[in-house]
């Protein structure tokens, strides 16, 4: 493995604006590997828009991001090119799952592997079972989407992003859905794919407490830019501005 | 004959007589026969013709765009006969050389055909969900892999039900052949009556032929689109609503 794969993700002075109102500007941070780090924010403050920035889904229009040898840069058609080779080492699970509801659960995971990775078909199903078996939708591989609970599409995503092997993987709202037994479940496979696997986590959530127990840094996303930033434990509990602080009570009472 | 069939219809105890049917059922086959090829041939290179078409109107813009519109727009707005009969007429004083009748009623069907299904197609790209191509597109799939894996696929799924009733039309528009002698089920049934005077069976015979073949045809249609992998879920059609785009 060579230096510049050990780097991670590292975003420098990131910008998007739609429509010519700026969602983020002067982003700057790093996501190294194995890291699990928690992106927080206010609704409509860029959280997603940011994770489909990092991996080309959305084209910035200042500054760069690169993870190992490749390098989007602003204003770059991302298509093809390192847009696509960042999205290979960059997994995604989208907050609608975004699952091929054509497809059955087995199909939605080997079309990856196949198509990209341009793995047999045999050997694709035999990964894809044991992805399943891991994640424990095994008995339920051969069904369509809509035939599942919501839990099971949401690891139906994460073993299509996971097969793939990523370096690390993008997860958006993906508990927000989910009741606290189901959301547990979910939360420990992603602590399954960090201390196992050793792939790197970003998630974008609203759950506090979650992003609490679990990430190993937090950034809070406002206005444009990151207010606060580190160790989840310290500032969640004690945050230092006014706006994290106004943000944590309103999670609190649901507002 | 119309004065013939007219007295025919009007003579209350007129003999029907169905075993020239089977007398002629050679006849009437091959004609069939003829019928299924132009159908076929239609609807694959119609089809095939018209997936570049769709592409084209859906995603680019400028000249290539307008052109291949315009082009659309002329096929749409000319009577298929007309276009038939122009076709086997005056397109050899055009161009020099000439087709058979059958290859150029397999060609006009062909080209109306992808004309009307190129729409069909345009529509059904637009309303791919932008989550279904960002999904491959996350996987790390070309541009042309998402295209091949993921758009031409879908919007094959989600024309289902227009492109089959444009395969039954062309069908039924194959009997148009019959006007540049075409020996097709039509036209062939025409020669069986002057062989037998027998209009009231053949037509009758003919009429029953096509509802066998269309309306089990249509059934089959309309299961298909009740498959999974045709059926739009009810997630997908909440990803559509104004609600989730926000």
């Amino acid at each position: 493995m060579d230096i510049s794969e050990n780097l991670g993700i590292v975003i420098d002075n990131a910008g998007k604006r739609f429509n010519g109102k700026t969602v983020f500007h002067n982003l700057s941070a790093v996501v190294h590997p194995s890291e699990f780090v928690g992106v927080i924010g206010p609704s409509g403050c860029g959280k997603s828009t940011l994770l489909k920035c990092i991996n080309g889904l959305l084209q910035l229009d200042e500054g760069t991001v690169q993870v190992g040898e490749y390098i989007l840069k602003a204003g770059e058609r991302i298509q093809n090119g390192a847009g696509v080779g960042i999205r290979q080492k960059v997994g995604m699970v989208f907050q609608h799952l975004n699952l091929w509801s054509y497809k059955t659960a087995l199909e939605n995971i080997i079309e990856g592997p196949i198509y990209v990775k341009r793995m047999s078909k045999e050997e694709a199903i035999e990964r894809a079972f044991v992805w399943a078996k891991q994640l424990g939708i095994e008995d339920h591989i051969q069904k369509y989407p809509s035939m599942l609970s919501g839990g099971q599409r949401q690891r139906v995503a994460i073993a299509r992003a996971a097969i793939m092997e990523p370096e690390f993987l993008l997860l958006d709202e993906i508990t927000s859905a989910l009741d606290p037994v189901l959301a547990g479940e979910v939360t420990d496979i992603l602590i399954q794919l960090k201390d196992k696997e050793h792939i790197g986590i970003v998630v974008v959530s609203h759950q506090i407490d979650f992003i609490r127990r679990y990430a190993d840094r937090v950034c809070f996303l406002y206005e444009g830019g990151f207010k606060e930033e580190g160790d989840p434990q310290k500032i969640l509990t004690e945050p230092q501005t006014p706006e994290l602080r106004t943000f944590i009570e309103s999670v609190r009472h649901g507002w | 004959m119309d004065i013939q069939a007219e007295a025919l219809v009007t003579s209350m105890n007129y003999n029907w007589d169905f075993s020239v049917i089977w007398r002629y059922k050679g006849a009437l086959l091959q004609g069939l026969l003829v019928s299924l090829e132009l159908t076929i041939f239609c609807i694959v290179v119609g089809t095939v013709l018209s997936i570049p078409i769709a592409i084209i109107l859906s995603r680019q813009t400028g000249f290539l765009k307008t052109s291949v519109n315009f082009g659309v727009e002329i096929i749409r707005a000319l009577p298929i006969l007309v276009l038939l009969v122009w076709a086997y007429y005056v397109m050899p004083v055009l161009v020099g050389f000439s087709l058979s009748a059958f290859w150029v009623s397999a060609w006009v069907l062909a080209i109306n055909l992808a004309a009307f299904a190129a729409d069909i197609l345009r529509g059904s790209i637009v309303a791919i969900p932008r989550e279904h191509t960002e999904a491959a597109e996350a996987l790390g799939m070309t541009h042309n892999l998402v295209l091949r894996r993921i758009v031409i696929p879908e919007m094959f799924r989600r024309s289902l039900p227009g492109l089959t009733a444009m395969y039954i039309t062309m069908f039924k528009f194959s009997t148009l052949a019959s006007v540049i002698s075409v020996w097709e089920l039509l036209h062939s049934s025409d020669t069986v009556i002057s062989f037998t005077y027998k209009p009231l069976e053949v037509y009758t015979a003919i009429a029953i032929i096509y509802i066998a073949l269309i309306i089990p045809a249509t059934y089959l249609s309309k299961a298909l689109e009740r498959h999974p992998l045709f059926a739009i879920s009810p997630e997908e059609a909440e990803w559509i609503s104004p609600k989730t785009l926000a």
